[in-house]
C-alpha cells in the first residue's frame, strides 16, 4: 500500500538533478593516468568529462504544488477551498543544503539514491504544515524509451520510493485540513510517511535554460507497519519481455485495498509520454480489469468471457499525470474484489493504436496492454543498496508476494552475478579515451558471502538475507578504484528474466581493507584526496582544491568538518559515499590540526593560491547528455543471454 | 560614515531594564548582516584565479561582519533576548539605506567590484568618526583620499556614530550591572574552530559584553591612534583602502605626516577583466521566468533563506547548528559562483545575486 494508498496526495512540479559527471567514467578514479582536460565538458568527439563535469550532486524539488488529496473511500479534492492542503507547496531541504543524488559506484550507475533530502509541505509564506527527512533508497524500474522522440536521459524514467522520518506536524495547520488530520491518524506507532517520486524529461544539455532540471509527480501517503519502504508489496505488472510491453508500457505496480474496496494503480511512470510535462502517449481508449483466465498472455484480445472490465482510465485528460501523482484509482464490487484475490490485473487498449495491425478488427474490450506477472508473483529486496567494510556485514529483506498477499513458504534462489566485464567506460570511437584498463566487478566471489543461499520465505513471506564480506575484503581486485561491485541476484528457482526488472539486484560495494597507519602524513592520504580532487573539479577548482597538500592544510578545519559527518548529512564527504571506515579514519587523524588563527585573517590569507586552471566558460558543443543508457546497454551486453542479466 | 538617527541613541539611553536594550540588539544584528550582501557580490564578482588580493581584503571583512552578527546576537541571548534572523523584514531593501541609518545619506547597493563601489559605499559604512589621515605613495590613487573632517561635537549634530551606538548600549549594560546577564547561557554561540576563543567567547557578564562590543567596534573603525584593530589587522575602513589605493597598509616610520603607516605594501590589483559585469541592484525579476538566469537566481535566494533559517535555530538554543549553517554558505558560494558567469538574458552583462527572502522555492 504505502502511498499506493485511499488517503494520498498528489503533487507535481520540477526537480533538478545536478549530478557531477566526471566519474561516470570508472577510468577517471586512476590518478596515474588522469588528465585535465577529463576536467572539462564532453566534445564532439570526446567525453571529456563527460555533459557536467562542475555538477553539485545537488537534488532539489523546485514549484512542486500539491495538486490533490484523496481522503479514502473514493472521496477525493482539486479544490484549494475544500482542503487548504491543495495548492500547498512541496519543498526540498530548509535550514541545511540542499540533498544530493549518489550513484554507489561508476561501475553500477543503475542505483541512484538521494542522501540528505528534507521534503516539506508549506504554505505559500514558508510555514511547515508537515516536514520529514527522506530516508536514502535508490531508484527503481528505470527505462529509457518513456518519452517518444527523446534519446538518452531525456527519454528516461524512473521513480524513487522512500519513507519520510523524524515527522514534525504544526497543529494549527494539521487541525484546518482534514487531509491532514486523516493522514496524520496514521501516525499511531509508526512516524513515518510513504512517499514516491516519479522523475523524467530531464534536460542534460548545457546550453538548455532547463539544464539539469526535469519533471516530477509525485505522491505521499501513510507508512504502514511491516511494509517496505522502497517499493509497495503489491500487485506488479511485467512486460512480456525487454522494457515494455507491445504498446510501451514499463513495469509497474498496483494494490487492491479491501477495506475501501478500490484498486490503486502506480502509473507514474508506466506510461509512454510524448512531452516534458508528461503528457501520456495516445494508445487509445484504456481500461483496467481481471483476468478471469489467468492464462491470458499480453497482445491478446480479451472478450467478457475471459476479462471483467473495472474502468477505464482517463488517461488522455490534460495534465492527468499532474492532477493525479500518477496514481489511479478505482471502486471495485465485491465480486470483483473476490475476483482480484486470485486471478492477474491486466491493462487492456483498443482503439486506433495497433503497431502490429493486421487489419483484423479488434474485439471491442480490446487487447491486453499489459499485465500482472505469472501467478501474481512479486519478489523485490529492499535495501538494494550496501556498503559493506572489510570483515563487515548487511542483511536485506526479500518481499514475496501472490497477488499482493505474502507467499509463505516460497522457496527463494540467491546467488551473484559473477564476473561483469567492461561495466562504466565510456564511448568506444572516443579521440582521447582515459587509458586506465576497466576492472571487472563481481570477483572474487569469495569475498562477499551470503547466508542462506536458499532458503523459503516465513509466514510473513519475507526471507531475511545476510551478507558478509571477508575480513581482508576483496583484496583491491580493481587496483586504481576501492572495493569491489557485486550484484546479488534473487529470485523463484524457476522464474524467469522477463519476470523481473532487468536492474533488479541487491548491489554490494565491498571496501578494501586499510592497513592501520597511526601517524598518517601526506603521502598516506595524498592519493585519496587527488582522486576527489580529480573527480570533483566544482570541490577542486571552487572551493579547496584536496590534491593540493597545502590548500587542504589552510582549510583543514573545513576539510575535518565534512569528513566527520553523519553519512546522511547532505554535506557528508565525499559525495559518493564510497570512503571505506578504514580511509574515512586515517584522513581523520590526519586532519586533527592545531587552534585557528584570527578571523580577520582567513585560512587562505596567508599564502595566495596557486591559480587554478580557468574552467572553459564556453561550451561551443553540447549535444545530447551521455546517459545512464549506454551503462545500461553495455551491462546488458555483458550478461546477455545469462541469468541475473 | 554611518550616521545612526539620533532617537536611536535616545531610545538606547532612556532603556530602564535589559529587556528595553532588546530591540536594540536586534538592530545591532541585523545593521552587522546588513552590510554582508554588498560585500559579498563584490566578492562573488571576482572571477576565479582573478584580483585575489583585494579578494581576500573583501572575504577577510565579511568573516568579521559574520563574527560581529555572531556577538550581537551573543549580547541579545546573553540578555534574556531572542535573536531573530527568519524572516523577509530582516534582509534590507537593496538599493537603500541601512537599518537604523539616516534615510538618504546612505545608499547601499549590490555592485560588481569598482573603486567607485569600495569609496562610495563600503568605506563610507565602515568610516570612523576620525579617519587617520594616512600616507598613499601611490599618486594615481591619491585623488580617493579620505579628508577627514571634524565632527561637531556630539550634542550639536543631527546623528549619532556607529561607535557612539555601540557606546550607549555598552554603557547602558554597565549601568545595569550583572543581574541583567539572565539568559541561558546554553544559547552562546561559540565555536574555535571557526573564531579564536579571545574573539569569540560566551557572553555572560558586563566585562565579557563590554569586550565583545569592543571586538566589534574595533575591528570596523580601528582606534583613534591606530588603523590597526588589536590583533594588528588593518581595520575595515583601512582594509578597503588597501583596495583604492593599490597597496596593502604596512606599518612605515618613515612616512611624512606623523603617522607610522602608509599605503606602499605589496600591490593590490584591481584588473577589471577579472571582475564579472554584473547587473547593478538585480532584482529576481529582472531575470525572465524559466530562464537559467531566474533558476539559479531563485536557487541562490532559496539556499540564503535556508541560511537565515538555520541561523535562527542556531541562536534559538542549537549553537551546534553552526556548522551547518556553514554548509548552507558554501552551497550559497557556489551558487553564486555559477549565478555570476551567467548573462543576463539579452544583455552584455552578468548576473547578480539579489539577496531576496525566499522561502519556498
Amino acid at each position: 500500500m504505502s502511498f499506493l494508498h485511499p488517503v494520498r496526495l498528489a503533487f507535481a512540479g520540477t526537480f533538478q538533478a545536478d549530478v557531477s559527471t566526471v566519474n561516470n567514467d570508472v577510468r577517471h578514479f586512476d590518478n596515474e593516468a588522469f588528465q585535465p582536460v577529463f576536467q572539462q565538458p564532453q566534445e564532439p568527439n570526446t567525453l571529456n568529462g563527460w555533459w557536467n563535469p562542475e555538477g553539485s550532486g545537488a537534488f532539489r524539488l523546485i514549484d512542486c504544488r500539491v495538486t490533490a488529496v484523496s481522503y479514502g473511500e473514493g472521496e477525493s479534492t482539486s479544490d484549494p477551498a475544500k482542503d487548504p492542503v491543495v495548492g500547498m507547496w512541496i519543498g526540498g531541504s530548509v535550514q541545511r543544503t540542499s540533498g544530493k543524488m549518489v550513484d554507489i559506484d561508476p561501475q553500477w550507475q543503475l542505483a541512484s539514491a538521494l542522501w540528505g533530502l528534507d521534503v516539506r509541505l508549506t504554505t505559500a509564506d514558508g510555514v511547515d504544515a508537515v516536514a520529514g527527512r527522506y530516508k536514502p533508497h535508490a531508484f527503481r524500474d528505470l527505462w529509457f524509451s518513456r518519452t517518444t522522440g527523446q534519446t538518452q536521459d531525456g527519454a528516461a524514467s524512473s521513480t524513487f520510493q522512500s519513507v519520510l522520518r523524524d515527522m514534525r506536524w504544526d497543529d494549527d495547520l494539521v487541525s484546518g485540513s482534514q487531509f491532514l488530520e486523516k493522514l496524520r491518524g496514521f501516525q499511531q506507532g509508526s512516524d513515518l510517511l510513504s512517499i514516491r517520486l516519479a522523475t523524467f524529461s530531464y534536460q542534460g544539455n548545457m546550453k538548455d535554460p532547463r539544464f539539469t532540471l526535469g519533471t516530477v509527480v509525485g505522491c505521499i501517503g501513510p507508512q504502514l507497519d511491516k511494509e517496505p519502504e522502497s517499493f509497495v508489496a503489491g500487485r506488479r505488472f511485467s512486460p512480456a519481455s525487454g522494457f515494455s510491453s507491445w504498446c510501451g508500457i514499463t513495469y509497474f505496480t498496483g494494490s487492491v485495498d479491501a477495506g475501501s474496496k478500490q484498486m490503486l494503480l502506480d502509473l507514474s511512470n508506466a506510461l509512454q509520454i510524448v512531452d516534458r510535462p508528461g503528457t501520456p502517449n495516445d494508445i487509445g481508449p484504456m481500461g483496467v480489469g481481471i483476468l478471469k483466465d489467468p492464462k491470458l498472455s499480453e497482445n491478446t484480445p480479451v472478450t467478457p468471457d475471459n476479462f471483467e472490465l473495472v474502468a477505464h482510465i482517463p488517461y488522455r485528460d490534460a495534465r492527468w499525470l499532474q492532477s493525479n501523482g500518477g496514481v489511479f484509482a478505482a471502486s471495485l464490487t465485491d465480486d470483483q474484489l473476490e475476483l482480484a484475490q486470485s486471478n492477474p490485473l491486466a491493462l487492456v487498449v483498443s482503439g486506433r493504436f495497433d503497431p502490429g495491425a493486421t487489419g483484423v478488427e479488434l474485439s471491442s474490450e480490446g487487447i491486453v496492454a499489459i499485465r500482472e506477472s505469472d501467478d501474481g508473483w512479486y519478489l523485490c529486496a529492499e535495501p538494494a543498496v550496501h556498503r559493506i567494510d572489510a570483515g563487515g556485514s548487511s542483511s536485506f529483506t526479500v518481499y514475496a508476494r501472490r497477488y499482493g498477499a505474502p507467499a509463505a513458504g516460497a522457496a527463494i534462489h540467491l546467488r551473484q552475478v559473477g564476473k561483469v566485464s567492461g561495466q562504466g567506460g565510456g564511448d568506444p570511437n572516443d579521440s582521447n579515451p582515459p587509458q586506465a584498463p576497466i576492472p571487472d566487478i563481481g570477483v572474487p566471489e569469495e569475498a562477499l558471502q551470503l547466508q542462506p543461499a536458499s532458503a523459503t520465505t516465513s509466514d510473513e513471506g519475507n526471507l531475511e538475507v545476510r551478507m558478509t564480506a571477508a575480513a581482508d575484503g576483496p583484496g583491491n581486485p580493481r587496483g586504481y578504484i576501492d572495493g569491489q561491485i557485486y550484484l546479488v541476484d534473487y529470485r523463484l528457482p524457476d522464474q524467469s528474466n522477463a519476470a523481473r526488472q532487468p536492474f533488479d539486484f541487491v548491489v554490494v560495494h565491498a571496501r578494501d581493507a586499510v592497513p592501520y597507519v597511526d601517524r598518517p602524513t601526506w603521502a598516506d592520504v595524498q592519493p585519496i584526496l587527488q582522486q576527489y580532487a580529480n573527480l570533483y573539479p566544482i570541490m577542486s577548482r571552487r572551493l579547496i582544491d584536496l590534491g593540493n597538500e597545502q590548500d587542504v592544510l589552510r582549510n583543514r578545519r573545513l576539510v575535518a568538518l565534512a569528513f566527520s559527518l553523519d553519512i546522511e548529512d547532505p554535506n557528508y564527504m565525499p559525495v559518493t559515499r564510497d570512503l571505506s571506515e578504514g580511509n574515512l579514519a586515517m584522513l581523520q587523524r590526519f586532519l586533527a590540526g592545531p587552534a585557528p588563527e584570527k578571523a580577520g585573517q582567513p585560512e587562505d590569507k596567508s599564502a595566495p593560491r596557486a591559480a587554478p586552471t580557468v574552467p572553459k566558460q564556453d561550451v561551443s558543443w553540447a549535444g545530447p547528455a551521455k546517459s545512464k543508457l549506454d551503462f545500461a546497454e553495455g551491462f546488458r551486453k555483458a550478461t546477455k543471454g545469462r541469468r541475473g542479466g | 560614515m554611518l550616521k545612526i538617527r539620533r532617537e536611536v541613541m535616545k531610545a538606547v539611553g532612556a532603556a530602564s531594564d535589559p529587556a528595553e536594550l532588546h530591540q536594540w540588539l536586534q538592530s545591532a544584528i541585523e545593521l552587522e548582516h546588513a552590510t554582508i550582501p554588498t560585500y559579498l557580490t563584490a566578492l562573488y564578482s571576482i572571477k576565479p584565479a582573478y584580483n585575489e588580493a583585494a579578494r581576500q581584503v573583501l572575504r577577510s571583512v565579511v568573516i568579521e561582519e559574520m563574527l560581529h552578527m555572531t556577538i550581537a546576537a551573543n549580547l541579545l541571548n546573553a540578555l534574556g533576548g531572542s535573536p531573530r534572523m527568519d524572516r523577509p523584514g530582516f534582509i534590507p531593501t537593496f538599493p537603500g539605506p541601512l537599518p537604523m541609518g539616516i534615510a538618504g545619506d546612505l545608499t547601499v547597493s549590490l555592485r560588481k567590484l569598482t573603486r567607485g563601489q569600495v569609496v562610495n559605499v563600503f568605506m563610507v559604512i565602515e568610516e570612523p568618526e576620525e579617519p587617520l589621515d594616512l600616507v598613499v605613495k601611490q599618486p594615481s590613487t591619491e585623488m580617493f583620499r579620505a579628508q577627514a573632517q571634524a565632527l561637531p561635537p556630539a550634542a550639536q549634530r543631527e546623528f549619532g556614530t556607529i561607535g557612539e551606538f555601540y557606546e550607549a548600549i555598552s554603557n547602558k549594560i554597565a549601568g545595569f550591572g550583572d543581574g541583567a546577564f539572565t539568559g541561558d547561557p546554553n544559547r552562546q554561540v561559540v565555536d574555535d574552530r571557526w573564531f579564536a576563543s579571545d574573539e569569540l567567547f560566551a557572553i555572560q557578564d558586563v566585562k565579557t559584553a563590554q569586550k565583545g562590543i569592543g571586538i566589534i567596534v574595533e575591528q570596523g573603525e580601528g582606534t583613534t591612534t591606530s588603523p590597526e584593530d588589536p590583533e594588528m589587522v588593518p581595520a575595515h575602513y583601512y582594509r578597503f583602502a588597501e583596495i583604492v589605493y593599490g597597496r596593502r597598509l604596512v606599518r612605515d616610520p618613515s612616512a611624512p605626516g606623523g603617522q607610522p603607516w602608509s599605503f606602499s605594501g605589496a600591490p593590490v590589483g584591481l584588473n577589471p577583466a577579472g571582475v564579472w559585469n554584473l547587473y547593478p541592484d538585480a532584482k529576481s525579476v529582472d531575470y525572465p521566468g524559466g530562464s537559467r538566469a531566474r533558476y539559479l537566481s531563485d536557487q541562490f535566494n532559496s539556499s540564503y533563506t535556508n541560511l537565515l533559517r538555520c541561523l535562527e535555530e542556531t541562536f534559538n538554543g542549537s549553537p551546534e547548528n553552526l556548522k551547518v549553517a556553514l554548509g548552507i554558505m558554501i552551497e550559497m558560494r557556489l551558487i553564486a559562483q555559477e549565478l555570476v558567469a551567467t548573462a543576463v538574458p539579452g544583455t552584455e552583462m552578468f548576473c547578480a545575486p539579489t539577496f531576496e527572502y525566499t522561502p519556498v522555492l
